[in-house]
């Protein structure tokens, strides 16, 4: 059962008791919160997520959104994070629960899940391809992640690349996109199959609305995916496509020294980078139109598939 | 082990189990650690620096004086690979 075929007011039941579950695939979370507009937005954004009963138990992660208390109840009402007894942010506005929640959950995972190199980075996959796209906030990264979502790429993240040091693959950590600005029109013009939230305006990172994860990508949440490409996406209006090829140890360095743990993790996180960038090839890829960004990508990937297929053949790339 | 290797395309990185550094070469630089290694002495042990000056100017033909050379030698000491 999907969470969006549990009856609003049961949710609500649940979150209230501090027994509503969420799995996104490397987490699971416990969510206490009495906020109504929160949790009528997760029942939208995470309505394809697996619905989890009262009673599941464990949870990686415990996590309670509440609304200010005493004058703050009132007057500018605010909402309030904790996870597992820390509150790392201050208030938001009650409205801006969301993006609370969501930012939290964000800086819950990368503090914790130090068994994984922790990439800063989308991820998608087609089959079991994983594609690697890390770039710095304002590149078009999620933007990019979100068309590639709609246009049949299965979603695993928009935010880390969660890569098992033991098994070298790398696992979904999923949750909805945060689309910034313009994008967000950008997205809602790209297709009409996408299923994006409320508007927050004038957030700390500008006016956000966030994309729920489909169907496709839900569906593959314990699914892991082996490292085939990484992209370092850029866009730039009105620019023609370009794509480059990186060197292996540009790329590594791009990859290892933006992620968020590498420097706690050692030679674990040094053997696991290098690992991908060995096995994948890298490019830079320049953008100004997505069609065209995902049409490369696909390309790309066509190639990645044929030089591993050699590879395993015997015969050189 | 001091260090771990790993030759990527031409490049190549490489970790410093004391101090968790990690160290980006450019192909130019692997080129110089890989002939360093080839004469480093059979217990593991830094290539004395006498040694490695003469490699990097009569065999590679190197200037052992531009910065970039000096900063490479130095961080090369510092990983334990010329005395």
């Amino acid at each position: 059962m999907r969470l969006r075929e549990q009856p609003l007011h049961a949710l609500s039941r649940q979150a209230d008791r501090g027994r509503l579950y969420l799995d996104q695939g490397a987490a699971r979370l416990r969510i206490r919160s009495s906020v109504k507009g929160f949790i009528r937005n997760l029942h939208l954004l995470y309505g394809a997520f697996p619905y989890l009963p009262a009673d599941t138990g464990f949870a990686d992660h415990h996590v309670e959104l509440r609304r200010g208390r005493r004058l703050r109840a009132l007057i500018r009402p605010q909402s309030r994070f904790r996870t597992d007894g820390q509150e790392p942010f201050e208030p938001f506005p009650l409205h801006g629960a969301l993006p609370l929640f969501e930012w939290g959950i964000n800086w819950s995972f990368a503090q914790r899940a130090n068994q994984y190199i922790l990439l800063h980075s989308g991820v998608l996959a087609r089959a079991d391809q994983a594609v690697i796209m890390a770039a710095p906030p304002g590149s078009g990264k999620s933007t990019l992640a979100a068309a590639m979502m709609l246009s049949g790429f299965r979603l695993l993240s928009d935010e880390f690349g969660v890569l098992d040091p033991n098994s070298g693959q790398l696992l979904p950590m999923l949750k909805p996109v945060a689309l910034k600005n313009q994008s967000v029109d950008v997205i809602r013009a790209f297709s009409d199959q996408a299923v994006i939230g409320p508007l927050f305006i004038g957030t700390r990172k500008g006016d956000v609305a966030h994309l729920a994860p489909n169907e496709t990508s839900t569906d593959g949440l314990h699914r892991p995916a082996r490292p085939a490409l990484v992209i370092f996406p850029a866009f730039e209006a009105g620019a023609t496509l370009d794509c480059r090829l990186m060197a292996g140890e540009d790329a590594f360095a791009h990859l290892a020294f933006n992620s968020f743990n590498y420097h706690l993790l050692g030679p674990i996180g040094f053997h696991a980078v290098a690992d991908v960038i060995a096995a994948c090839p890298a490019y830079r890829l320049r953008f100004g139109q997505l069609e065209a960004a995902i049409e490369q990508i696909r390309s790309l990937l066509d190639e990645a598939d044929r030089n591993t297929q050699r590879a395993a053949q015997g015969h050189p790339k | 082990m001091q260090i771990c290797y790993r030759r990527l395309d031409d490049g190549a990185i490489i970790f410093d189990h004391r101090t968790w550094k990690t160290h980006v070469l450019t192909p130019a630089a692997t080129i110089i650690y890989e002939a360093l290694d080839e004469i480093r002495p059979a217990d593991g042990g830094p290539v004395p620096n006498a040694a490695a000056l003469a490699l990097l100017q009569e065999d590679l033909d190197i200037e052992t004086d531009t910065p970039s050379t000096q900063q490479l030698l130095r961080m090369l000491r510092h990983l334990g690979v010329i005395a």
